[in-house]
């Protein structure tokens, strides 16, 4: 959860910083709005994920 | 707990609609040789990004128009995820025979019109418009293909062999991969570079076609899978897929464990193994484009076979540790691997005297610009070659351009298979943690939702995490370059492949069940 929370922080502030430059190349914007939107919603799974491991959910799974 | 060589789990097949000989044969030749050719029609586009770059993204800067061009590449990437979704949810609906027939149709069709649209200086904007909106549906083709393929094999396959078996539609990506370069090579060299430059490199979009013919021609014979039919008749099939594999949480919970600690891993690694390997050696060592084809195509070659000898090995130690194994040695191992391929193809080792030569051509064109082109060629004590031809624009009414510089290196026979053995190791990684995979995740997953469970993680980790690999490994190469360090780190961009492996790995070892290989009947 820890890393996904950080993940999130870095992309939105290095992300917010890049596009909201002076001058911004146009390859710089498509990077940053293709990673933002895709990446962020992952790091939330990763979250949810963390949530579920934090809870034991992973604690008993067959094959173990 | 680790099981080496365990004889807790009986060696036997449990698995009643199980084929063997012929029948086995042909299940897995009609999923293979159509999803490979899926795999095929994917990579021909990324194997010929500075192509693609030149005729529909132009732009004054080289790096922005391969950035543009490797952006429509990525994007393909990243709709497979959404096609995963459609695709899946009509394969638990269906059944699996169809819909992979409709996603190897899309991507022949995609793939071939590819080929057909003309370039940015003819059509101006709706050149790229219309290359990406291609590139979008094949993405959305090959998100439907791989989850299909891979349950239709493990649905045949014995219980006791199911990672040997399904190896061989792991082989299909990379193999898919080779014969794009073959074909880029062959239809190189046959034609001419001047020729291919103009027009020839369509050729292998326009091939395609033929092949994705041959592939539905053996598909439409298929049977359906007995597991499915199975299913289906006694009306235990799912109302809604998509609602039962992501709206339940015991289901939810392992498409997370799936992606998380083990796809998104295997996505890097097998990314950086092959995609970011052939995008390092073209664009920082500088190795001339056919060598660089080769290596990799030997290397490759050499490596395939490991796909199916670690998938029987998952068979018999369980998939977990085998997967963890190649994270963990991509993690290690990537850094020197990379900086030994920059050591090798280095241009900053002592000249041999009396090797180059200078030759100054002026031109006059029509636009009465002159154009000076100069040439320098070295050669080095290590046996390379380099060459560099500079192209320095002086406009008619004064202004200058910035020249353009192309530089190639040559390498010597033992730098080459130096850089050949390093891409092969690399791959041998990728063999590790995609050998085992699709026996993993079909195991973790019921049939009534398993086309729809497992294709969702496996492309997010492949598509996103896997395909932007060389999109962001250049970003952040380019980020590394400061005005103390104008080249920056060229090994900067590893850091993610490293990151993602890492965070995975730990995952994996932490969550993964040591065994999931159980029977997959439901």
């Amino acid at each position: 959860m820890l890393v996904a929370i950080g993940a999130i922080w870095f992309l939105l502030s290095r992300g917010i910083h890049e596009l909201s430059a002076d001058q911004v190349s146009p390859d710089k914007k498509i990077f940053w709005w293709s990673i933002l939107p895709v990446y962020i919603p992952l790091m939330l799974g990763l979250i949810l994920f963390g949530w579920y491991a934090w809870k034991g959910e992973y604690d008993e799974l067959e094959g173990d | 707990m680790l099981y080496f060589m365990s004889n807790e789990l009986p060696n036997v097949n449990t698995n009643p609609n199980a084929k063997t000989g012929w029948g086995l044969t042909s299940v897995i030749l009609a999923s293979s040789v159509g999803t490979l050719i899926e795999w095929y029609d994917f990579y021909i586009y990324g194997t010929l990004a500075p192509y693609i770059a030149k005729q529909f993204f132009p732009s004054d800067n080289i790096t922005a128009s391969y950035m543009a061009a490797l952006g429509s590449f990525a994007a393909g990437f990243i709709v497979r995820p959404f096609g995963a979704l459609f695709f899946g949810r009509l394969g638990d609906l269906i059944g699996r025979k169809y819909t992979f027939l409709v996603t190897l149709l899309l991507m022949g069709l995609s793939t071939f019109s590819i080929g057909l649209i003309p370039g940015y200086d003819k059509i101006g904007i709706l050149a790229p418009i219309i290359i990406l909106l291609l590139r979008l549906l094949q993405g959305l083709a090959l998100g439907g293909e791989y989850g299909g393929a891979a349950t239709y094999v493990a649905e045949h396959a014995p219980s006791n062999r199911r990672g040997y078996y399904t190896g061989f539609i792991q082989t299909t990506a990379t193999v898919g991969l080779l014969l794009s370069i073959a074909v880029i090579l062959t239809t190189k060299n046959t034609l001419g570079e001047e020729t291919f430059n103009d027009w020839g490199w369509r050729v292998p979009f326009w091939i395609s076609i033929i092949m994705v013919g041959v592939s539905v021609f053996i598909r439409l014979k298929m049977q359906e899978s007995p597991m499915f039919t199975k299913i289906k008749h006694s009306g235990q099939l799912s109302a809604n897929p998509l609602k039962e594999s992501f709206g339940k949480r015991d289901n939810l919970k392992i498409v997370l464990l799936a992606l998380f600690g083990a796809v998104a891993g295997q996505g890097v690694i097998w990314y950086t193994g092959q995609f970011y390997a052939m995008s390092f050696m073209d664009k920082v060592c500088n190795i001339e484009f056919n060598a660089v084809r080769y290596i990799l195509a030997a290397a490759i070659i050499v490596g395939t076979p490991f796909f199916l000898i670690f998938g029987r090995w998952s068979d018999s130690i369980g998939r977990k540790w085998i997967m963890m194994a190649g994270m963990l040695l991509g993690i290690l191992t990537y850094r020197p691997i990379y900086q030994k391929m920059l050591d090798i193809s280095s241009t900053k080792v002592e000249v041999i005297a009396e090797k180059g030569t200078i030759d100054q051509i002026f031109t006059l064109n029509a636009a009465g610009d002159s154009v000076f082109t100069t040439t320098l060629v070295k050669g080095f004590v290590n046996g390379n070659t380099y060459k560099e031809v500079t192209v320095d624009i002086k406009k008619a009414d004064g202004s200058k351009v910035k020249p353009e510089v192309k530089k190639t290196v040559w390498l010597s026979s033992s730098n080459w298979w130096m850089m050949a053995f390093l891409v092969f190791l690399q791959i041998l990684y990728v063999t590790m943690v995609y050998g085992p995979i699709a026996a993993f995740l079909v195991e973790l997953f019921p049939t009534r939702i398993r086309y729809s469970s497992m294709s969702l993680p496996y492309h997010i980790g492949n598509g996103i995490f896997g395909g932007l690999v060389p999109y962001i490994a250049v970003f952040l190469v380019e980020n590394s370059k400061t005005n103390d360090n104008p080249s920056g780190d060229p090994l900067a961009g590893l850091f993610y492949p490293m990151i993602i492996a890492a965070v995975c790995f730990v995952i994996g070892m932490l969550y993964i069940p040591a065994r999931t290989d159980k029977n997959v009947q439901d």
